[in-house]
């Protein structure tokens, strides 16, 4: 199947979706954890689901322990986003929330099913709601470490050839660590997005 | 009057343009980054400008300080998905005169102007 490329002038649209989706997630989470949350320009990219494995092997992320959260979206367009954090991650955003150092597993990742599931919804809310679209989602639910990842990337049930790849960093005061959402888009909804934003750029040019 | 709209999206770009009032859209520059903004303002003067805060290479807050520092601010309305309260804080203690939120309607937007004497 000939993957669908978005335009370069779609990219930068969506890319604006997704910003101003997280800004609404950087004003859930800095009201959530008390702190400033520094945002950068959000990273966007498609490609293909080998691709996306292999990201995983490079840069920061590649000695990084890996806890991901997975979150299945349904609606106007359907798909599948996982939100990954490296180690550090756990014990500070537990910490931030008022657990101790000494907090269980299970609370720490606790947290982290918490901040997935705003991230997540701030960033694919922000896409569909920016084109009147309505998408609703599935609990978020622990999906594992790097090995679940790399099993869940390759299973044939995850419906999607291409991937909307959505670099986001954030940086919280003082503290940092690494997190990466990821939203997978099955091609008919690849398709459905391709569509509304060509009537989003249309709107705005016929101004 | 002389406008500046620095952002990254070029989408963020033209809805801003198209929310101006008549008054403020006869004379618009754009700028794509911070160090963009930067060569504009060095190169000419503007009455006011529209910043994004969240921008690949020189931010919107560095652009800020860096023009309060050289005693180069102008009449600045930050336009931003970024709406924390510490980053409203922050801009306008970095000499901004409002932060309006992204998605804004253009009645928001007079509004702003209208409360900061701009129109």
């Amino acid at each position: 199947m000939t993957p669908l490329l978005l335009s370069e002038e779609k990219r930068d649209a969506l890319r604006e979706l997704v910003n101003i989706g997280m800004g609404t997630a950087a004003a859930a989470l800095a009201a959530a954890l008390g702190t400033f949350v520094e945002l950068t320009s959000p990273g966007l990219e498609v490609t293909d689901r080998g691709s996306v494995a292999k990201q995983l092997d490079t840069g920061a992320w590649r000695n990084s322990e890996i806890e991901a959260v997975r979150q299945p979206f349904f609606g106007a367009f359907t798909g599948e986003s996982v939100m990954l954090f490296d180690r550090p991650a756990h014990a500070e955003l537990a910490g931030m929330v008022g657990y101790g150092p000494e907090s269980a597993v299970v609370e720490q990742q606790e947290v982290l099913l918490d901040v997935a599931n705003v991230v997540i919804g701030a960033c694919v809310n922000g896409i569909a709601e920016s084109l009147a679209e309505l998408v609703s989602f599935a609990p978020p639910t622990r999906l594992g470490t790097r090995a679940d990842v790399r099993a869940f990337l390759s299973r044939e049930a995850v419906a999607w050839q291409q991937g909307l790849i959505v670099n986001v960093d954030f940086k919280l005061e003082a503290r940092s660590f690494l997190s990466r959402v990821l939203v997978f888009l099955p091609e008919p909804s690849m398709l459905r997005i391709d569509q509304a934003l060509s009537r989003l750029l249309d709107g705005l040019a016929a101004g | 009057m002389r406008v500046l709209i620095v952002d990254d999206s070029r989408l963020a770009r033209m809805a801003l343009r198209k929310a101006l009032p008549p008054a403020l859209s006869r004379e618009v520059t754009e700028a794509a980054s911070g160090s963009e903004a930067l060569r504009c303002i060095e190169g000419s003067r503007f009455d006011l400008m529209f910043l994004d805060l969240t921008m690949p290479d020189v931010n919107g807050y560095e652009l800020l300080k860096t023009l309060q520092d050289t005693g180069r601010m102008l009449p600045t309305i930050v336009v931003s998905a970024d709406v924390q309260t510490l980053a409203v804080e922050r801009v306008i203690k970095l000499g901004a005169i409002a932060l309006v939120k992204k998605s804004f309607r253009s009645s928001e937007l007079d509004q702003v102007l209208v409360r900061a004497g701009l129109l």
